[in-house]
């Protein structure tokens, strides 16, 4: 078992290798550390490591500098005020509003855990008549999903704004 | 406090429904979020004493839960909470989460819904047996239910918005407790995994999540939950269920043929242990308990009836035992109140 080069206390479970000005170094750490300094791993099975915050390669990433410049990259969800970085770190959201503000981390995530980003299951039941609001954002959702070739999703949008995808319940 | 009920066996452990020679239970979960509110590990204490509210109160207005059980584990004793954990009412994440959290909970434990868990919602429905059809379509209707009163956080693209988002999607997961000793005793059982697991069915141990294998219980559930239907998920995992059933038949079919003295000693010094221990810990309870189970389904002893040794095995975990007895025990009392316990079961059926 390898301890964590930072703290020495916890098993090294995330393995970096870093590419700084053309010279390599390696860095083992467990998940609490690797944490701390902002590098942030997968959340599907293992721990894989996919991206590292790391404008402040080189530099020390608990300084002041390192810090602000995280926060500078940080986003939040305008709903529930959780940070990327929070999501990142503990794997879970803060709210439905989550799904927006972190899309493309989410997107990410699904593709490796499920194969997918599309839902196929039930619909909600009171999704299932779309209002004007839902009206218009499915029609937005829609062209983004013909801009995207993703004809898959756009069929199935299509058909719940022509309402003839009803709800399974209550067609049962 | 809990009722009466409590003390009666679970249905799904009642080893009446089908294929119960491996498969013990089925469980079928969907994940479910009020559209309005932050998920429950974010919700401020108010907020989720709110979501309680309006989700026990939806449930109210419902005929289909009228007699259920509403237990808020904000006001239940720890090991009343423990008790349910270990009925798979609730689970671990329940007793940890803080403030108005519980369980709502029917028909001899077959329906059971957490409220204020990981999502505010978890609707889940267990069945004795391999009865994959029957658990989704029960949760389904609870889903219908609850749908057409609160509004859910859903989105037409990523499905059911959950808290973490590996659950999104349809949020079902669908699970079945195996009891795979054939397979262990053939030495297979890694080879089967990890087909298993390639077959995109993850496997966990007798206590679920982040739990260990103990007297070759396993729980294979769907690791995807999302671009497929429903209906799909729950076939596919059950076509490898099935496929994991031949094999553990076939593997105790070839070890009573082939090496029957070797499982009769097993089987039968399983039975000695359990008739004349003086402590018995928990592994080793549960592992002397699947041995014998074994030794049912391969004819090598007639009594007791399944149904019975599912009893002893749920009335021999920490939190049941200290119910029955009514106090706090320490280990060394645990073990010597559950070495009484299956003592007095192996009498009262002369094993």
């Amino acid at each position: 078992m390898k301890l964590c080069d930072h703290c020495g206390v916890n098993e090294a479970n995330i393995h970096l290798t870093q590419i700084v000005k053309g010279k390599t170094s390696s860095m083992h750490l467990c998940n609490e550390c690797a944490g701390k300094k902002g590098i942030s791993i997968t959340l599907g099975s293992g721990q894989e490591l996919t991206s590292v915050q790391g404008v402040g390669a080189g530099k020390d990433p608990d300084g002041k500098q390192g810090r602000e410049e995280r926060k500078r990259q940080d986003r939040a969800c305008s709903r529930c005020g959780l940070l990327l970085s929070e999501f990142r770190t503990r794997g879970w959201l803060g709210c439905p509003g989550c799904y927006d503000a972190f899309r493309g981390e989410i997107d990410e995530l699904l593709v490796r855990v499920h194969g997918s980003t599309v839902h196929k299951g039930k619909h909600a039941r009171t999704q299932g008549v779309p209002g004007h609001g839902e009206s218009d954002r499915l029609r937005a959702e829609l062209e983004q999903a013909v801009r995207d070739e993703d004809f898959e999703q756009a069929a199935v949008i299509r058909d719940i704004l022509r309402g003839s995808r009803s709800v399974k319940g209550e067609a049962r | 406090m809990i009722s009466g009920e409590w003390k009666a066996l679970p249905s799904w452990l009642s080893n009446e429904g089908p294929e119960t020679d491996v498969v013990v239970s089925t469980r079928v979960r969907l994940a479910r979020n009020l559209a309005q509110r932050s998920f429950p590990a974010r919700c401020s204490s108010p907020e989720r004493t709110q979501v309680f509210e309006d989700i026990t109160n939806s449930l109210k207005s419902s005929s289909r839960f009228r007699g259920y059980e509403y237990l808020n584990f904000s006001s239940l004793p720890e090991l009343h909470q423990r008790a349910l954990v270990e009925r798979r009412a609730g689970s671990a994440e329940l007793l940890k989460a803080q403030g108005d959290r519980g369980v709502v909970t029917g028909d001899r434990f077959r329906v059971c819904i957490m409220i204020n868990e990981e999502d505010h919602i978890r609707i889940q429905c267990f069945l004795s047996g391999c009865l994959p059809e029957a658990a989704w379509g029960t949760v389904s209707e609870i889903d219908d239910d609850i749908g057409s009163s609160l509004e859910i956080a859903y989105d037409s693209r990523r499905g059911f918005l959950t808290s973490c988002a590996t659950n999104s999607g349809t949020g079902l997961r669908i699970s079945f407790l195996l009891h795979l000793p054939a397979l262990i005793l053939t030495r297979s059982i890694d080879q089967v995994l990890q087909a298993v697991t390639q077959m995109g069915v993850s496997v966990r141990g007798f206590f679920g999540e982040h739990s260990d294998v103990i007297g070759a219980f396993f729980q294979l559930s769907n690791h995807a939950a999302m671009g497929a239907e429903e209906e799909q998920f729950v076939a596919d995992t059950h076509g490898t269920v099935q496929e994991v059933m031949r094999l553990e038949r076939e593997a105790r079919e070839s070890i009573v043929n082939d090496a029957r003295e070797e499982l009769e000693d097993k089987v039968y010094r399983a039975c000695g242990a359990l008739r004349y221990a003086r402590l018995l810990e928990l592994n080793e309870c549960i592992s002397l308990l699947s041995a014998l189970r074994l030794g049912l389904h391969c004819g090598i002893v007639q009594r007791p009836a399944p149904g019975r040794l599912n009893e002893l095995l749920l009335d021999c975990l920490p939190a049941h035992m200290q119910m029955e007895l009514g106090r706090g025990m320490d280990d060394d009392e645990i073990n010597r109140h559950r070495a009484e316990r299956a003592r007095s079961f192996m009498e009262e059926w002369n094993i």
